[in-house]
């Protein structure tokens, strides 16, 4: 019963977080460069996303005449789908799961690696130059980031000896992953801005050279979809990198200071600490974008191929052989 | 099982819902008056030059393949990862040595400038 | 795990050779770096082989890798044929775009997959050793990828030999499917009503369908003379033997006990119906081999039409299979790898002296008074391959058409010799060619003073002729000779 209540209060979240970080990335976007961001609909600006959405809604939608309309069609279901299916296995708090399986990191990987589907397919259905280049490149660049990602989350496995998130995440109730692997965790959060496709990755949508990039062909609430799965794996990216690296729902070093709390108030402080580590990466996200230039596609692939898929592989291999004879001895 | 999937099911219903919903909404509450030029695909304000289809550089086909090489890597390594500390130390080995070819791969297309997007240089012949 | 890694210490160096070449040669390393390492990975397999070659049939790697004497002899003859070719084609191939340090971790590469073959005592095994090795082969095949007739033999090769490796897997999953059983014992092993069925019968017929491919028997055999032609030359003499000792010693491993076993219980098991295939074949393989070579005008091809048809003579040993035709085949193989790499050695050191755009017959005209020695040595192998005495492809023949006429096989006899007599007249008439024609372009040809021949093709060819000369008449030696230690085997 309690997985359904998850289910459903997680799924509200996430489509509703998508709007909240969509005001939030324009009033932080304001702030930084010094301006106001939207402030008249409604008080502070607050219900800007809303008026965005009926905007879109409200707007014709076409489908150019010599592209696939049923692919055209089902590209941007895709990233939504993948986005929210991604919730299925992630722990808001100790007990609050909404799918307990046992290898549940294999399924978010898989499901994560889906989304690169919607963006080809939307490139190539479009039949426009500037879609397929778009496509190519955005395709190029998730798979290519998908390898230290997977690294990363491998080396984070060692410790918890486990495909079972819930495990990795109880693992970090004393040691937080990024003190114990450091060096994995930059890589994962570096490969998570990669494949959000966000600043500096995000030469792929770029609207400067690409018009778009995979999306310039669409419009209305297509396009309106493209928009909401962005900020959808920005949000979901963020709690993976809380997930995996930051200690999940655990406070800093709670399982040594930490006393029994009963079962309400434990939940409580869970789900808190885990939305407030989620909230920071989300700034984190709309931070980074607002201070940071954009890469070139040569150096997206250098960064991934001859920087950060060798490191992650040395890093996997030294914590692997570290933990194999600390626990086995040198015989 | 049931316990287990079940809820996956109904986020993978649930999400395709929403998708669906939206994109029915656009449909019908916006308008839809479409003409020639508006159908064409966009092209910076020109008429379109060409089919889009072209063909495109054969750098996308190697990261593609070593995409698939290396994510074979470390699909292969997640079931050692869950056993390692208990599996003894010929496994430990073997999956070292695995782990060493595939870097040696890596090492040697770096090199050799498969995955190089940026010059167009070609590739001079080594011995004479 | 060390004994597992001791009895596939062969496959193991060449397999780091491999692997320490290509990132040499990733870090630009020169020539004469990598050429010398390459020597000296395969010089340590060979010792190696040796060494083991004494040591008793053993298992390793929980039963999948069968090592020994039978195992060590082949790695010798392969890692031997490997040698030769790295001397020889480092020389030729100088000057050449595709002369790059990949060749040579190609080839050890396609070594360590030929040693993984012939050392498997597993179908899975066998087919990784397989492929390790073909697609390395499909690799050398193609190297000359700006000329018409590489492109074409590097992509014939390639869908043939992917078309023929999909046979023998699908053959594989039908045995597997009918004795529940990858192991070789186990296959030898199945009783008669697994035998009879007609899932083992036609898996053990679509392996034979990828073994005939690779050893280029008729009706297999058409990919031969186009891939031989447009290969680099050395590299083609490598393919031509090497590949075949390995498909050849692996499939006797494999086949022999299953005829054998099920001969003997019934008469019309599923190892007759295989003997009468390969019998039909080894005929087929012979006649058109021998006679398709009368036509041709290419040296390349002709060696390639003559591959065939020994290929014939070799199978032959199959179809026989008693011990005196193992060790008869056997012989065979060493033999052959010794004078057909020779013949190819001697071709390729002519396309680079006298800077031939194609190895027609046209072209040896004339070259007998120009290079008389070097002509002589072709000669050699030429009249080996003939199978003139003394020299080795005689003593091969006359103990496989022996061990034939021994056991009955009088037919299958008298066609072989007829289609040698017919063979014969072919290298023959390369070997007049080069010296009582005149060349049009005889006097024009000028001989660069430079490109004699350099170390390594001195070396390669003295032991080519030396092993050509020495095994035609090792048996009569007062020495342990080969055939000694070949009957030491079974």
């Amino acid at each position: 019963m309690m997985s359904y209540i998850v289910l459903g209060v997680s799924v509200a979240l996430l489509v509703s977080s998508a709007a909240i970080a969509v005001y939030a990335e324009r009033r932080i976007a304001g702030a930084i460069q010094n301006r106001y961001g939207p402030n008249r609909v409604g008080p502070l600006g607050l219900f800007q996303p809303v008026a965005d959405v009926i905007k879109l809604i409200l707007k014709e939608d076409v489908t150019p005449s010599a592209g696939y309309r049923f692919l055209h069609t089902i590209a941007p279901i895709i990233p939504v789908a993948t986005a929210i299916m991604t919730v299925a296995v992630i722990p808001f708090g100790d007990g609050l799961y909404v799918s307990d399986m046992n290898a549940s990191v294999l399924y978010l990987l898989a499901i994560a690696s889906l989304g690169v589907y919607g963006i080809t397919i939307a490139g190539w259905a479009s039949n426009s130059k500037y879609s397929l280049l778009g496509g190519l490149r955005a395709s190029a660049q998730m798979i290519s980031y998908e390898l230290p990602l997977g690294m990363a989350v491998a080396s984070c496995l060692l410790f918890a000896g486990s495909l079972n998130i819930l495990d990795v995440a109880a693992s970090q109730e004393t040691w937080w992953n990024i003190i114990r692997n450091p060096l994995g965790g930059i890589i994962f959060i570096i490969s998570a801005f990669a494949e959000s496709k966000r600043t500096p990755f995000d030469l792929v949508e770029a609207e400067q050279e690409l018009v778009g990039g995979f999306h310039t062909e669409y419009s209305s609430m297509k396009f309106g979809m493209f928009f909401l799965a962005e900020y959808m794996h920005v949000v979901i990216n963020s709690m993976l990198i809380t997930t995996f690296f930051f200690g999940s729902y655990h406070l800093p070093f709670a399982g040594a200071w930490l006393p029994e709390l009963s079962e309400p108030l434990k939940m409580a402080l869970d789900v808190s600490v885990f939305l407030a580590k989620t909230s920071f990466f989300v700034f984190f996200f709309i931070w980074v974008r607002w201070t940071i230039g954009r890469f070139t596609f040569k150096q997206v692939m250098d960064l991934g191929w001859s920087k950060l898929l060798p490191l992650s592989i040395i890093n996997f291999v030294v914590i692997a052989s570290v933990l194999y004879f600390l626990h086995n001895g040198l015989s | 099982m049931l316990e287990t999937y079940l809820p996956v099911v109904l986020l993978a219903a649930i999400s395709l819902t929403i998708a669906l919903i939206f994109m029915t909404l656009s449909r019908v509450m916006g308008p839809y008056r479409p003409n020639k030029v508006k159908l064409t695909p966009y092209e910076s304000g020109m008429d379109p030059i060409g089919e889009a289809k072209e063909r495109y550089s054969i750098s996308y086909y190697l990261v593609a393949m070593e995409f698939i090489v290396f994510d074979l890597e470390v699909m292969f390594l997640y079931p050692w990862v869950v056993r390692y500390l208990d599996l003894g130390f010929a496994t430990f080995a073997a999956v070292i040595v695995f782990i060493t070819v595939l870097f040696l791969g890596l090492l040697y297309t770096l090199k050799k400038g498969t995955l190089d997007f940026g010059s167009q240089t070609k590739v001079k012949p080594l011995w004479d | 795990m060390t004994t597992d890694l001791l009895a596939f210490l062969p496959g193991l160096l060449t397999a780091i050779g491999g692997l320490v070449i290509m990132i040499l040669g990733a870090f630009r390393a020169k020539k004469q770096v990598v050429v010398p390492s390459t020597l000296l990975f395969l010089l340590g397999a060979f010792g190696v082989a040796i060494w083991q070659a004494s040591m008793p049939t053993s298992v390793a790697f929980s039963d999948m890798v069968r090592s020994g004497s039978f195992a060590s002899f082949l790695i010798a003859i392969i890692v031997f044929a490997g040698i030769v070719t790295t001397l020889v084609n480092q020389e030729v191939m100088q000057g050449r775009r595709a002369h790059s340090p990949e060749v040579y971790a190609m080839i050890l590469f396609a070594i360590t997959g030929m040693i993984t073959f012939v050392s498997s005592n597993h179908l899975l095994l066998l087919f990784v050793g397989l492929e390790t090795m073909s697609i390395a082969l499909y690799v050398l095949a193609g190297l000359y990828k700006n000329e018409r007739h590489g492109v074409e033999a590097g992509l014939k090769y390639f869908i043939l030999g992917a078309f023929a490796s999909g046979f023998l897997l699908y053959g594989m999953s039908f045995v597997y499917g009918a004795t529940g059983s990858l192991h070789f014992q186990a296959l030898a092993l199945a009783s008669p009503e697994v035998t009879q069925t007609l899932f083992f019968r036609a898996g053990i017929g679509l392996m034979l369908v990828g073994f005939f491919f690779k050893v280029s028997a008729v009706p297999f055999h058409m990919w031969t003379p186009d891939v031989y032609q447009g290969s680099p030359t050395a590299i083609s003499g490598f393919m031509s033997t090497a590949s075949k000792v390995a498909a050849f010693g692996a499939f006797w491993v494999l086949l022999t006990p299953i005829s054998f076993s099920v001969d003997a219980s019934t008469q019309a098991g599923s190892g007759s119906m295989a003997i009468s295939a390969l019998y039909w074949i080894s005929i087929l393989s012979m006649v058109v081999g021998n006679l398709t070579s009368i036509a041709q005008q290419d040296l390349k091809r002709i060696l390639g039409f003559s591959s065939i048809g020994h290929a014939g003579y070799l199978l032959m040993g199959f179809v026989v299979a008693t011990p005196q035709a193992f060790t008869a085949m056997l012989f065979y193989l060493v033999a052959y790898t010794l004078m057909n790499l020779g013949a190819f050695a001697m071709i390729a050191h002519f396309e680079r002296t006298f800077g031939w755009t194609d190895a027609s017959m046209d072209q040896l005209k004339g070259v007998g008074r120009i290079a008389p020695r070097r002509v002589a040595l072709l000669s050699l192998f030429m009249l080996s391959l003939a199978g003139f005495p003394p020299l080795a492809g005689f003593f091969g023949k006359y103990l496989v058409f022996s061990a034939a006429i021994e056991a009955g096989f009088v037919t299958l006899t008298v066609v072989a010799i007829l289609s040698a007599i017919v063979g014969a007249f072919v290298y023959l008439r390369v070997i007049g060619q080069a010296y009582f024609e005149q060349g049009e372009s005889a006097e024009s040809q000028s001989v660069d003073p430079q490109k004699g021949m350099g170390w390594g093709m001195v070396i390669a060819a003295s032991l080519l002729a030396a092993g050509t000369i020495h095994f035609g008449i090792d048996a009569l030696m007062p020495w342990p000779s080969l055939l000694d230690w070949v009957n030491g085997f079974m």
